[in-house]
């Protein structure tokens, strides 16, 4: 039984190539072929006489990765995804059976911060929503290095994807492409009219979806990040519909460092205030409101909105630079 | 007795917008073609939506949250047909045997031809003075020397427009 | 009773729609074209709108619809972007094409000349 199944799978593994892989095949490596059987026999000959054994192993190698390596990967390839998908099911599986009952008295997350936090979250920060009081208020620090890993990571990218105008590898595509009116990338089709149309409609609304998810951050679910993610995919719909030329009227790579700077100081500045007044003892001039009203929960409104703007920018940029190279 | 009114509308709702999604999914499954199965789609993301987050809305636990469901279903009647509009031009741009398929017109060369024509049209029309103060009149125009660059103009635009909208699509 | 109606009410939209998603979940996968796929992501995220729209009556949360509003325009934009990419790359790889069977048409002219 054993044996036949390993002959099976050798048969399976070492199988001749379907006729479409033998196409595909055929189609990677026409073109040496042809190349090779362009020159006249001098060349040949001295090309032969220069080559060495290293050359020739790794144009085998090559050669074999070729006919036999893909297809042989493939398939291994697959049948590794099984393996680690099923070992993954049952260990999840395994884990959930031995957690404790959702909801029991004695499960570890009933412990006493959680307790103080729905106890006293209202009282202390003034957010219904506890999850932003906790975010903002509690653990405001983590977010601010949050906001800043996310400002870190879009420089890096910067740093490593943007294009330099003046340096020689900033491509002519890129270049046609500055001038050109509604375009997002080269050779996608620009000027579309009808989704124009439904972005002219469709933009303000998502752009007014987000900042009330922001605005509302203390008092439902939401806040800087989620309302930050949504005006980015505001921005990206109308760079898709209108392109890079008409964003650059308003937004452009300056306005980014402004308003993410702008955003980053005055998180740290008002964070560090209350951080004065807490440890100090000293009491907050800033009146924490009441709880349900829009302008309620003290600085937490201010921070949401600039984890908004912070977020929004970002995801922004990311888009522009992986689609185009530049904000 | 008003809330289980408000239930009945409900479930009548729901019920039909799910027998709806019903036929727009097998659809989906079922048909042969990308742009049948467009069409399967468009049943779902306009009726189907429409019927379910109707009857959704009536029993909403709040105003607010009705108006907020309503605004999906305004959300869907905008962003669905363009989201058609995008699928079918990118078959027609990847597929290379679309005419096996359906007939494709390119309007783009239809309105170059009626542009050409409603040129040339001018033109004969110009060579008889009494003739163009006609069809000044009639197309709505004063009959003065703008009269033929407005026309031109007017045909560049639609010219315009079809060539965004490139192509339209009568499948089998 | 008036919460048990509602309960089997919402259990049969949701069941219905679990058993369409499946389907939609399939068309994905075999879809022959990149087009099928994309119809079947959005189809999914329609029916998802419905099921999600069916929890803000069932546990009566305001903020769920939200989730569906959000939801609409993520599969929306999804839509938009996954049809213009797909599009680009294609338009790009048939101009490369070309631009090599032109280069390698010159070179046979130009070796025929010789």
């Amino acid at each position: 039984m054993a044996k036949a199944w390993k002959e099976r799978l050798e048969r399976w593994l070492t199988e001749e190539d379907s006729a479409l892989e033998r196409r595909m095949i055929a189609m990677q490596t026409r073109e040496p072929d042809e190349e090779s059987d362009e020159p006249d026999e001098a060349t040949v000959i001295r090309e032969a006489q220069e080559r060495t054994v290293e050359q020739d192993v790794a144009e085998r190698v090559h050669a074999w990765k070729e006919r036999r390596g893909s297809k042989l990967m493939r398939r291994l390839y697959c049948a590794l995804c099984v393996c680690v998908c099923v070992t993954m099911i049952f260990l999840l599986l395994f884990t959930v059976s031995t957690l404790p009952r959702f909801g029991s008295p004695n499960h570890p997350i009933n412990n006493e911060v959680s307790a103080r936090y729905i106890e006293k979250g209202l009282q202390e920060t003034g957010a219904v929503n506890i999850v932003t009081g906790m975010i903002l208020d509690y653990r405001a620090f983590d977010t601010l290095g949050e906001s800043s890993v996310l400002f870190t990571a879009a420089m890096v990218v910067l740093f490593l994807l943007r294009m330099d105008e003046k340096s020689d590898q900033y491509s002519p595509l890129a270049r046609v492409m500055r001038e050109m009116p509604h375009a997002d990338t080269y050779y996608e089709p620009h000027n579309d009219v009808i989704l124009q149309k439904a972005a002219v409609i469709l933009v303000p609304m998502v752009l007014l979806l987000g900042i009330y998810v922001v605005l509302n951050g203390h008092l439902s679910p939401g806040g800087g990040f989620s309302g930050g993610a949504i005006m980015g995919a505001a921005l990206m719909l109308y760079v898709t519909a209108f392109g890079f030329k008409s964003i650059h009227r308003f937004f452009r790579y300056k306005t980014y460092q402004t308003i993410v700077l702008c955003a980053l100081l005055t998180y740290a500045v008002s964070k560090c205030y209350s951080f004065y007044t807490g440890a100090n003892g000293i009491h907050s001039v800033i009146p924490l409101g009441t709880p349900g009203a829009i302008l309620s929960s003290g600085l937490i409104l201010v921070l949401n909105i600039c984890v908004g703007f912070i977020v929004t920018c970002t995801m922004y940029a990311f888009y522009a630079v992986f689609r185009k190279g530049e904000v | 007795m008003i809330a289980w009114i408000r239930f009945m509308l409900t479930a009548a709702f729901v019920l039909s917008g799910i027998v709806v999604c019903c036929i727009g999914g097998l659809g989906v499954y079922r048909f042969k073609y990308v742009a049948n199965r467009m069409h399967a789609s468009a049943l779902n993301d306009t009726l189907g939506i429409a019927l379910c987050l109707i009857g959704w809305a009536i029993s909403a636990p709040d105003g607010f949250t009705a108006v907020k469901l309503l605004l999906v279903v305004v959300f869907y009647f905008i962003s669905g047909p363009v989201s058609s509009h995008l699928l079918c031009r990118l078959e027609i741009e990847t597929n290379e045997q679309r005419e096996d398929y359906m007939t494709v017109r390119d309007l783009d060369e239809e309105a170059a031809i009626a542009a050409a024509q409603a040129e040339s049209e001018l033109e004969a029309a110009q060579d008889e003075p009494d003739a163009q103060h006609d069809a000044g009149e009639q197309a709505g125009f004063d009959a003065n020397m703008n009269d033929t660059e407005i026309l031109d103009e007017n045909s560049a635009d639609e010219a315009e427009e079809a060539a965004a909208q490139d192509g339209e699509v009568d499948a089998p | 009773m008036i919460d048990k109606a509602y309960h089997m009410l919402a259990a049969v939209s949701i069941g219905a729609l679990m058993v369409l998603a499946i389907l939609c979940l399939i068309r994905c996968i075999k879809g022959p074209r990149i087009s099928d796929r994309v119809l079947a992501v959005n189809m999914t995220g329609t029916l998802t709108i419905i099921m999600v729209s069916a929890c803000v009556v069932l546990l009566g949360e305001g903020y769920l619809a939200d989730i569906a509003l959000l939801y609409a325009m993520v599969s929306f934009l999804a839509v938009v972007l996954l049809s213009k990419v797909y599009m680009g790359i294609y338009r790009e790889r048939r101009h490369e094409q070309e631009e090599m069977r032109r280069m390698r048409e010159q070179q046979e002219k130009e070796a025929a000349e010789q």
